[in-house]
């Protein structure tokens, strides 16, 4: 189904960047996607399911949970970080600044599994260069 | 356990400075008056890693190494790179940032901050049209109007509320009742909540709204029902609200610059305060971030002339957002070898930049585990500024707090890393001459 994707701050995910990003609590706040209820029950999926969230320059799978601050109808929300970055646009339209709000994106209900963030970020490749 | 009162918090560009941290054996167990992400950072979470050694690379895995070979390594990427770009610096104190310029003009590097993913739109814009700005004892003063613009300070600046809106000030003695909150999102966010007048336009909208509400200040009629969403009479409504402010403020965020439009949306927003100030006293504050990211653009100004993105690649400063910026050197992979200090882009940068990180030398000067360091060659931890050294940062309307140091911890303050990496590069250079 297809949605525009908003991301950004939520006191959550600053609370967990601040305590450690190597914590669950990261996973917790913000490998997330927050959706509407309505648009939950539209869908069938139940807060704690995973999604996978695509758009045109990436893939990330996040956890379902009903925003608390509602939505406009056809807006997602994943909180700023690691998980909404591998699905935001990059291109900064020659302003330095990359497109990190309002993405098109397309979802669907899946059993694959949230990474954590260093099994995240070995997606990556990391090249040892020593 | 020990009271150390007037600590100031750094995490956000609020920079709250009545923190109270309670001390036991050199170590921070509590806080009073701190926001939940500021507490967070003054205590030490069980089971987050805290780096007390430099590391390097080898192999794929992380292995302790003496501070010089970390040094050292560090300096030779730096100077053997032929495009080095040296990013973040906005989570630590003035005189490191100082240094950090001195060391870019070195190693001919690229000194980029993290408004490059943040305000920078806001800076081209202030370039472009001025920036007529006041600081926060203004705002809690005299203010009777204020608007927060694509921002959720209830979220990202906790305190923003409670110190600007709900604090009672000189004409304003009655603190909240006094003025008149207005909020600008798309969301039914928690801010928007608190707010007498929430403006729910349609995301990617701002430019339309703005350009519409000015239309309606120089005095011409809207001929839509609505524009972005919000119906015309409620435009009218708040133009009179804004324009009969004896003193307004728009506070801006990130909705803003990150959505359609970005710097050109910012310009638009300044000129709209610009023409405010026909009938009313109107003023602005960008919501900046980090703690001292607004530090780095003052002193990356007095010492290059130019706030970020400044490219000291031909000897001497030259200043291209767009070229220059962190993303875009990334992205086109340009950069072959990356310092990273006081931020964390392997967690804020787009995918496409991050593939890039992957494949070239990376030097991270972190205190923690982060996603920078999964990607990092080298980590070099430093003492935190604001609570094991000292420093100065500036809070995000431009005024300048001197940061506390709380407890000791032993480690290298960033601006001494630095001075040795700067040293080291300029034997290297000299070597090579």
């Amino acid at each position: 189904m297809k949605f525009t994707l908003n991301t950004g701050r939520t006191i959550w995910q600053g609370q967990a960047i601040e305590s450690g990003k190597d914590l669950k609590m990261y996973v917790d706040a913000a490998a997330i996607c927050q959706m509407n209820v309505e648009q939950m029950e539209k869908m069938g999926v139940k807060e704690g399911e995973n999604i996978k969230v695509v758009s045109d320059f990436g893939d990330v799978i996040v956890k379902v949970v009903m925003a608390k601050e509602e939505l406009p109808e056809g807006m997602l929300y994943i909180p700023m970080g690691p998980w909404a970055n591998r699905v935001i646009r990059p291109n900064t339209d020659s302003t330095a600044t990359p497109s990190f709000k309002n993405v098109p994106v397309d979802i669907t209900p899946t059993e694959e599994l949230v990474l954590d963030m260093p099994t995240l970020m070995k997606g990556y490749g990391k090249i040892s260069n020593y | 356990m020990e009271l150390v009162k007037n600590v100031v918090c750094p995490f956000c560009g609020t920079l709250c400075d009545d923190i109270i941290c309670k001390v036991e054996d050199n170590e921070i167990v509590g806080t009073k008056n701190a926001c939940r992400i500021g507490h967070s950072k003054f205590v030490h979470a069980e089971g987050a890693e805290r780096y007390r050694k430099p590391l390097m690379r080898k192999s794929g895995e992380l292995v302790e190494v003496s501070m010089d070979e970390a040094i050292d390594k560090a300096a030779t990427i730096l100077a053997e790179s032929k495009r080095p770009l040296m990013y973040g610096w906005s989570c630590t104190e003035c005189d490191a940032q100082a240094v950090g310029v001195e060391l870019a003009e070195e190693a001919r590097a690229v000194i980029d901050n993290t408004a490059s993913v943040c305000h920078g739109p806001s800076v081209l814009a202030l370039q472009d049209v001025g920036y007529p700005i006041c600081t926060f004892g203004e705002v809690k003063n005299r203010a009777d109007v204020v608007v927060y613009w694509g921002c959720n300070p209830m979220h990202a600046h906790p305190r923003h509320l409670s110190r600007n809106v709900f604090g009672r000030g000189f004409f304003r003695d009655r603190g909240r009742p006094d003025r008149t909150l207005i909020v600008v999102d798309p969301r039914k966010s928690d801010s928007s909540k608190l707010a007498d007048i929430h403006l729910q336009l349609d995301f990617n909208k701002d430019y339309e709204l703005l350009d519409a509400m000015r239309a309606v200040l120089l005095g011409h009629e809207i001929l839509y029902d609505e524009v972005a969403g919000i119906p015309r009479e409620k435009i009218y409504e708040v133009v009179d609200a804004l324009k009969n402010a004896q003193f307004g403020i728009l506070f801006f965020g990130m909705g803003i610059t990150h959505s359609r439009g970005k710097h050109r949306n910012i310009d638009t927003a300044i000129m709209l305060v610009e023409d405010l100030n026909d009938s009313a006293k109107f003023t602005l504050i960008p919501m900046r971030g980090h703690y001292n990211v607004t530090g780095f653009n003052q002193v990356c100004t007095w010492e290059s002339g130019y706030p970020y993105c400044v490219d000291f690649s031909t000897g001497t400063p030259r200043y291209n957002p767009g070229e220059t910026g962190s993303n875009d050197l990334l992205q086109n992979k340009e950069t072959d070898g990356m310092m990273v200090i006081a931020s964390d882009p392997g967690a804020h940068f787009p995918q496409k930049a991050l593939e890039r990180m992957a494949e070239i030398p990376v030097i991270a000067i972190e205190p923690h585990r982060t996603p920078t360091t999964e990607m990092a060659d080298v980590v070099i931890p430093p003492a935190i500024v604001g609570m094991e050294t000292d420093g100065t940062a500036y809070r995000m309307e431009g005024v300048p707090i001197r940061m506390r140091k709380v407890v000791d911890s032993g480690l290298l303050p960033d601006r001494e890393i630095l001075k040795r990496i700067l040293k080291k590069v300029k034997e290297i250079k000299a070597a090579s001459k």
